[in-house]
Order: C-alpha cells, then sequence, then structure tokens
C-alpha cells in the first residue's frame, strides 16, 4: 500500500462540454457563497470577494479558476484563458446558466427563460380556457417545448431546471383545485425534459427574485406585497424569507379583479373607474399593513409588485408613500407584469448556485 | 513593503538563448527585473533562479545543489519574511535521465507547496500566499538538447493541467506561462528577452489580481 499522503491529486473538476451542467454537479458551499456574492454586485475583485467572504485569498483563487471553467463568470479580456486584469472585477457570466420558469394561474400560463444574470431571453403567456389538470399538465408541456425551443443547442445544454410556481388558491372549482394542487408536476415534467424541477408558491418565488436579482438585492430587512386580487405580503428579515404564514388580504372579489385585470392588460387609461377603486384599496390594505407591521417589526423598506403597467405602477408606489411614514422607503419591482414567471424562474438558479436556501 | 520571492530555474535566473554557460541577460531584462521595475515601489522582489535546478531530485549528472527541495527551506529562511513565493520549476525534471510523467513533475511541485506551508515564513508567522507558474511547453525542436530532453516535447505540454491539478488541490494560486509565452526556437527551451518582458508583465498582474489588503 503506497503512502496515500503521495497519492496523485483528484482530477481537475471542467466542464468539458456544454453538457456539463446536466451532470450532477454540486457546487461547493465556498462556491455558491462566491456565486451570490457576484449575484448581489454587478462586478467584484478577488480581494473584494475575499474580504466579504472571508475565504482565503488562495481559496478565492481555486474558486474563480473552477468558475472560470465553467463559464459562469465572464473571462478577462487581457489574456485568453485567464483571469483578467486585476481592474477588471469578476462578474457573473449572463450566459452562463439559463433557467425555465413557468407561473400557473387560474385562468392562464405565464413562462419566461431567464440567463444568469436574470433578464428574460423569451417568455409565453398560454390562455386556460378550462381549469382542470389535464389542461394545465399539457399546457405546461407545451410551454416547456415552445421555450427550449428557442435556444440554441449550447443554451439548452446550460438549462438549470425548471421552477413551477402556483398561488396559494386558484379561486376555482374545489375539486379541479385540489386535483391541480396534489398532482405530481414535479415527477411528470421532470421525467418529460430531464431537468430538475423546483416547486414553490407564487408569491415566495417573486420575492426571492428581489433579493436575487431584483431592488433587495442589497437589502437585508424589508417587506415584500405582491398586488392583484389580494394584497400578498412576505416578511424578509436578514436576508430570508419568513415563509411560515402566507397572509393574504382581499383587495376584490374575482370578478372585479378579472375586469381590472384586462382593463390593465388592454392599458385602457389609468383613469378608469374601476382601475383608480383598485389602487385605492391596493394603498388603503397597504397602509394599514404597514402600521400592523410597525407593532412589532420594523423594516426600512418596503417593495411592491403586482402586474401592471409601469405607469400604473409608479401611481401606486407614489400614493402609498404619501399615505404612510416616511420612514418606511417603498419602491416599485422592476419586473413588470412578468414578476411571477420570473419568480419561478429563479428557483433554480438559487437552488443550485447560491448559499441562500428558503 | 512586501516582498515575494521568484524561485526558479534558468529561465528565472536569466540564461539566454544562446548555448553560452553562464550567458545572463542583464538584471532589467529578466522577468523578476521586469516584475521590479513595475511593481518595486511596493514589493522587494528577490531572485532565486539556478540553472538545471529540479523540483525534488538529485541530478547525478550536475550535482545534488541542483535539487529545489534541499535549497528551498534555506532559501526562504533566509529571505522571510515572505508575502508571495512564486514557484516556476519542472522543465528540468523533463530531462530522460529522470523519467518523471508529468503527473510526477507536478508532484514535485506539490512536495515544495507542503514544504513551504511546513514553515511559518510569511508576515506574523503566517505561511505566504504561494502563487505556482506552469512553465511554457519546449519547442518541438531541441537542437543539440534532444537527447537531454528525449520525450519532453510532449510531455512539458501536459504540465499546465497537471499543475493546476496540484494547485486545486493544494488550494494555491496558479498560472499558466504558456498562456503568454512561448520557449524560445534558437535553442529550444529557454526564454527570449521578450518573452521575459511579457511574462514579468503577465505576473505582475497576477500579483495585483490576487489582491492585498492594505
Amino acid at each position: 500500500m503506497p503512502d496515500m499522503r503521495f497519492a496523485p491529486p483528484p482530477t481537475v473538476r471542467v466542464a468539458e462540454h456544454p453538457g456539463g451542467m446536466n451532470q450532477v454537479l454540486a457546487r461547493s458551499f465556498n462556491e455558491r457563497l462566491i456565486m451570490s456574492l457576484l449575484l448581489q454586485h454587478d462586478g467584484m475583485t478577488r480581494l473584494q470577494l475575499g474580504q466579504e467572504s472571508g475565504l482565503s485569498a488562495q481559496t478565492i483563487s481555486v474558486i474563480v479558476r473552477a468558475l472560470e471553467r465553467d463559464n459562469l463568470v465572464s473571462k478577462g479580456e487581457a489574456v485568453r484563458g485567464r483571469i483578467g486584469p486585476p481592474t477588471t472585477p469578476i462578474s457573473l457570466n449572463p450566459n452562463g446558466a439559463f433557467s425555465i420558469g413557468l407561473h400557473v394561474d387560474r385562468h392562464a400560463i405565464e413562462a419566461t427563460i431567464i440567463n444568469f444574470v436574470g433578464s428574460p431571453v423569451a417568455q409565453k403567456r398560454n390562455t386556460l380556457t378550462t381549469f382542470n389538470v389535464q389542461n394545465v399538465r399539457d399546457a405546461l408541456i407545451g410551454m416547456v417545448d415552445m421555450l427550449l425551443g428557442e435556444l440554441t443547442a449550447t443554451q439548452k445544454a446550460l438549462v438549470a431546471g425548471i421552477g413551477l410556481t402556483f398561488p396559494q388558491r386558484f379561486e376555482a372549482e374545489e375539486e379541479q383545485e385540489q386535483a391541480v394542487l396534489t398532482f405530481d408536476f414535479e415527477q411528470d415534467l421532470r421525467a418529460h425534459s430531464g431537468l430538475e424541477v423546483v416547486i414553490q408558491d407564487d408569491v415566495t418565488a417573486a420575492a426571492s427574485a428581489e433579493t436575487l436579482y431584483g431592488q433587495a438585492k442589497r437589502m437585508d430587512d424589508l417587506l415584500f406585497c405582491y398586488a392583484s386580487k389580494d394584497l400578498k405580503p412576505r416578511l424578509i428579515l436578514g436576508g430570508r424569507i419568513y415563509t411560515g404564514s402566507k397572509p393574504q388580504i382581499p383587495i376584490c372579489d374575482c370578478q372585479t379583479w378579472a375586469l381590472t385585470a384586462q382593463n390593465l392588460e388592454n392599458v385602457v387609461t389609468q383613469d378608469d373607474l374601476g382601475i383608480q377603486r383598485w389602487i385605492k384599496q391596493v394603498v388603503s390594505k397597504a397602509a394599514d399593513l404597514v402600521q400592523d407591521l410597525a407593532t412589532f417589526a420594523s423594516v426600512p423598506e418596503m417593495i411592491l409588485s403586482a402586474p401592471v403597467p409601469t405607469a400604473v405602477m409608479d401611481e401606486l408606489v407614489s400614493r402609498i408613500r404619501t399615505e404612510i411614514s416616511a420612514d418606511l422607503s417603498v419602491t416599485g419591482s422592476r419586473f413588470g407584469p412578468n414578476a411571477l414567471a420570473i419568480g419561478a424562474a429563479i428557483m433554480p438558479i438559487q437552488t443550485r448556485f447560491t448559499a441562500n436556501t428558503l | 513593503m512586501r516582498s515575494v520571492l521568484c524561485y526558479g530555474d534558468s529561465n528565472t535566473y536569466g540564461q539566454t538563448t544562446a548555448s553560452k554557460p553562464d550567458d545572463r541577460y542583464p538584471h532589467d531584462v529578466r522577468w523578476p527585473g521586469v516584475l521590479r521595475g513595475l511593481i518595486g515601489n511596493e514589493w522587494l522582489v528577490i531572485e532565486e533562479g539556478l540553472s538545471g535546478r529540479t523540483t525534488v531530485s538529485n541530478d547525478e549528472i550536475e550535482g545534488p545543489e541542483k535539487n529545489g527541495r534541499t535549497y528551498l527551506r534555506p532559501c526562504i529562511m533566509s529571505h522571510k519574511p515572505l508575502d508571495l513565493i512564486i514557484i516556476m520549476l519542472g522543465t528540468n525534471d523533463l530531462k530522460v535521465r529522470f523519467n518523471k510523467t508529468p503527473c510526477e513533475i507536478a508532484m514535485g511541485i506539490g512536495a515544495l507547496v507542503t514544504d513551504i506551508k511546513a514553515m511559518p515564513a510569511g508576515v506574523d508567522g503566517k505561511i505566504p500566499e504561494i502563487l505556482i507558474v506552469a512553465p511554457p511547453p519546449t519547442a518541438l525542436d531541441l537542437k543539440e538538447w534532444s537527447d537531454v530532453f528525449l520525450g519532453a516535447q510532449e510531455k512539458s505540454r501536459a504540465l499546465a493541467r497537471e499543475y493546476e491539478r496540484i494547485a486545486e488541490a493544494h488550494e494555491v494560486h496558479f498560472f499558466d506561462a504558456g498562456l503568454v509565452v512561448n520557449s524560445s526556437d534558437e535553442d529550444g527551451f529557454h526564454l527570449d528577452v521578450q518573452a521575459h518582458k511579457d511574462l514579468g508583465h503577465a505576473i505582475a498582474e497576477e500579483i495585483a489580481a490576487i489582491g492585498w489588503p492594505n
């Protein structure tokens, strides 16, 4: 038996071919830590990475090389094949990974593919005329195939997985609702696509998207609210989303929302009475919520997301600002009407590449 | 002022590509000198290059002083405290007399890293940062050295990969000199003036990229 202290070192882990991503390529915790930092900051030097992570310079060096080999960080331009000059900060390669997001609603399925820095590269929407398991299943599979069809072979091999989100309630017939909520879509989609499938509730996923790619990138404590038929808040403390309670504060009834949503989509005009009534309700419920929350937790930030055009979002934000105390700063999500699909799409990236787990 | 030790062979010593013994480039032409010119106001650049130096082997022909392992400890102790140690060795290990595979040459580098980590030669008793530099592959025509370096052409092309494995296993910095310089066609394995200049610049960037807190 040779002295194992002098055994040859293990082979360097390299994704030699683009399909490397599909192997179970578990990233070490330290690598995830570094990628989380790079997700939060647009570019960091190795020194900054070391200072933020507490890892040694040599460990950073090894990790950055590994990420570089797998094309997850952008290579420097100065010299081929090596880390760029010290003045060039290291940043994530937008084309290093892709992810599919599917959001199922009572009336439609919203789908998107995002790249490694969270930008949508394709978006689809499929209306569900009849809500039942078979229709949802067919539509989901059709969407996945359609979205994958938008990618090149190289990009396809870099798809990290599928994120699938559902609302807490579909507001559909009890029987259909239960059937959809209990059906094993995870197994079904995985078998069809060969991709990992991550399931989450829609608002929690949208809140995660804000912390990973959105307005909450560098915030630790905040209140995230998604407004549609209901106001659905999530409290994020210390960068973690509290999922113990998922309240729904009613804004209007289903019928009113359906009509409002239609008007919002067709951008009738902001002065539309229905839209104004909805805005008023959202503002008042949000203000109440902030007041209630203040009795046991103080958060400096609030991020609002809603399936509305930018102009409506701006009005919502400015009206909430005037309604509540100045201690809380209010920001509108930049993900726009597709926030829930983008939220779904970040789930595989979060589970595979970051150090934060829900 | 920080200090960096450049521990290497004839390509650190600055042996010219002319096949004359002890024909050495001037101090500001060889790569440690180029490095000194670039970062010398913040760094003490210490040159420790010896022609014929191996990683860990006694050379029966050239003499025991060529063994890079036995000299490493006294060398480091003479220069400590050090912030960074750069090791660029392995070309001489390609000589057929040592009968080593690329993997074994890299393991020799690993042995040097282990030795460095066993001595508190850094500032405040810490371990210095270590940068392994894979030497560039030899030229395909090794001229009168063809017999001495029998098979070195192919083996030298596998060194960078093996060195990176070792660097990863030991968690140290790594740079492939073959990305920026070639061995001179003049003699087949030494660096010419331009190569020393390019290597000095590349190493300066690598040092800066490591990141040094104030």
